[in-house]
């Protein structure tokens, strides 16, 4: 889109606008991050603005008839869309408005419409034609202030396939059981993020407020240490009982499953053969000690906050 | 909503230059609902199954037989085909705007679940079909198929009696210059009010160039949208403010 750097009319200075923003409850300032965002969700965004009238009006030399708009618009940048959630008219007629305006504007947006990043913007544009006013060139609608706010969807902290849903509508799958990982160890070449699957049973409240990390407590901390304890043993024993990949580790593509394994292996056992490994699991006794280091190695319980 | 397999950029690029050129008939044989390299977003709801990608792949392909597939097909039937195809892709796919504004999305429909239509639809007995028509361009706005949705989610009006007559009724010029512009296409409320005055306008003054006229005025938009906040204004600030526009187009181009 074309940028403006001369704009055809009197423009306020941007002291003339402030703008506190609230992303999800946590003040934000310029820019924010929301981690583990999940476009299932929505944002809940919040803006208190506080708007000089009287400088606008100086400064840009409005007349009493004239009237300004005041509007919270947000902008994907990924899904490229746009919105003007809420908008509010100011008059500008001499003892009809104060010198402050002091307002709350607040959104949720929903997540399937966002991708990538998001920009909120507190706007100030005019509503009228300004006849009155000594520049000529002012439209209805032209912007004279904006200021902005940047929300980066795009966590750097890797997500996982999760999908909630009903395990008693799921003949395969017990009705009380929490959660299960969907995935065949027999074929590791198949891409990660295609080939598993961790599956949460959405009638069990526990393991489902857990995982959405709606309230970070230590039972939620214990449960969501614990499934991800799951995911590593399960892939871990699961990869080192597989011919294929004892044959050849190295031979995997980016993004497959044998990759991430092979990765997994180098964190958690970086001085050990992985033949070796295997016949430590094909030995039930060994097997045991095994499963005993990894859960030291992947520090099981040793924080739970 | 459903997750749909994405087809990854590497892995859709080569497919693609594979069957760019092949005959129709041999694609359908290797279309697919599945591929064992297709991942899916991580999380945001259920995975689109075998069943549902069948059933869109079966509806499709059914459209275009009405419009001649798999033989050559005429302009009027490749539009005919665009319009319903469009409708039905909007209204069959269980899909939201973070899905379908990625690329990979819509690969995997191009390459693996129905080529056969791609190459049919953009036929050259000369040469290859265009990559870009198989796999996903920035928004997928050139696969033959995201360019379908995207028409439909941008100028679908629900609350019309024929929710589809800004579809019904533009060129195929004027929906990829309204389609392809993100300043314009973004702001779906704008992008619709633009279209619906440029309607009424040309039924309104017949003798105008349609193509000139729509030139014209969308240069204008384009020239005030960085100085116009567009999306504050109401319905009828937005009619009011695109009829100054058309009669200042209609002025400069008479």
């Amino acid at each position: 889109m074309t940028s403006i750097d001369i704009y055809p009319f009197l423009r306020p200075s941007e002291d003339a606008l402030i703008v506190k923003w609230t992303v999800n409850g946590v003040e934000s300032i310029e820019s924010s991050e929301i981690p583990h965002w999940d476009p299932a969700t929505s944002i809940k965004i919040q803006a208190n603005v506080s708007i000089n009238l009287q400088k606008i009006k100086d400064q840009c030399k409005f007349s009493d008839d004239d009237i300004i708009r005041i509007s919270f618009k947000w902008l994907s940048l990924g899904t490229n869309l746009l919105k003007c959630s809420e908008s509010v008219d100011t008059p500008l007629e001499t003892g009809l408005f104060e010198d402050t305006l002091e307002r709350g504007f607040s959104t949720e947006i929903d997540g399937g419409l966002i991708f990538d990043h998001v920009k909120c913007s507190i706007i100030i544009s005019v509503v009228n034609n300004c006849k009155n006013s000594i520049h000529p060139f002012i439209k209805k609608g032209a912007i004279l202030l904006a200021k902005d706010l940047e929300i980066n969807l795009d966590s750097e902290e890797s997500r996982f396939p999760v999908e909630q849903i009903d395990f008693n509508n799921n003949f395969h799958l017990p009705a009380d059981a929490g959660w299960f990982l969907d995935w065949n160890p027999d074929d590791l070449t198949i891409m990660a993020l295609g080939g598993i699957r961790l599956y949460i049973n959405s009638h069990h409240q526990n393991i489902v407020k857990a995982v959405t990390m709606r309230e970070k407590t230590p039972v939620n901390s214990a449960i969501t240490q614990m499934i991800k304890f799951d995911i590593a043993r399960s892939l871990f024993f699961g990869a080192l009982q597989n011919e294929k990949f004892l044959e050849d580790p190295d031979d995997y593509e980016e993004g497959s499953i044998g990759k991430h394994v092979v990765r997994l292996i180098d964190i958690t056992f970086p001085n050990e053969d992985i033949n070796g490994l295997s016949n430590q699991v094909k030995d039930s006794k060994k097997r045991q000690n095994l499963e005993c280091k990894l859960q030291e190695k992947l520090k099981l319980f040793q924080e739970l906050i | 909503m459903y997750l749909y397999p994405k087809l990854p950029n590497y892995v859709a690029q080569s497919t693609a230059e594979e069957i760019a050129g092949l005959d129709v008939v041999k694609l359908i044989n290797s279309s697919n609902t599945e591929h064992p390299k297709a991942i899916y977003t991580t999380s945001g709801g259920n995975r689109a199954d075998n069943l549902h990608m069948k059933d869109i792949q079966e509806k499709i392909r059914k459209c275009g037989q009405k419009w001649n597939y798999p033989t050559i097909a005429d302009s009027k039937s490749l539009k005919g085909f665009d319009l319903d195809s469009s409708k039905i892709l909007l209204e069959n796919l269980k899909m939201m705007p973070f899905e379908a504004c990625q690329g990979d999305t819509w690969a995997f429909f191009g390459c693996i679940l129905l080529p056969d239509l791609v190459r049919w639809r953009f036929f050259d007995k000369d040469k290859p079909t265009t990559l870009e028509r198989f796999t996903g361009s920035k928004w997928g706005l050139r696969n033959t198929f995201g360019r379908l949705w995207w028409r439909a989610y941008i100028l679908t009006d629900s609350r019309k009696s024929d929710p589809f007559f800004l579809l019904n009724n533009l060129g195929e010029d004027e929906l990829v210059q309204i389609t392809e512009r993100p300043s314009i296409a973004g702001n779906t409320k704008l992008a619709k009010s633009f279209c619906n005055s440029f309607l009424q306008i040309l039924s309104e003054n017949p003798s105008l160039d349609r193509s000139i006229l729509f030139r014209d005025s969308i240069k204008r938009l384009r020239r005030d949208i960085p100085i116009i906040a567009f999306e504050s204004m109401n319905e009828e600030e937005l009619e009011t403010f695109l009829e100054n526009l058309f009669t200042e187009s209609i002025e400069n181009i008479k």
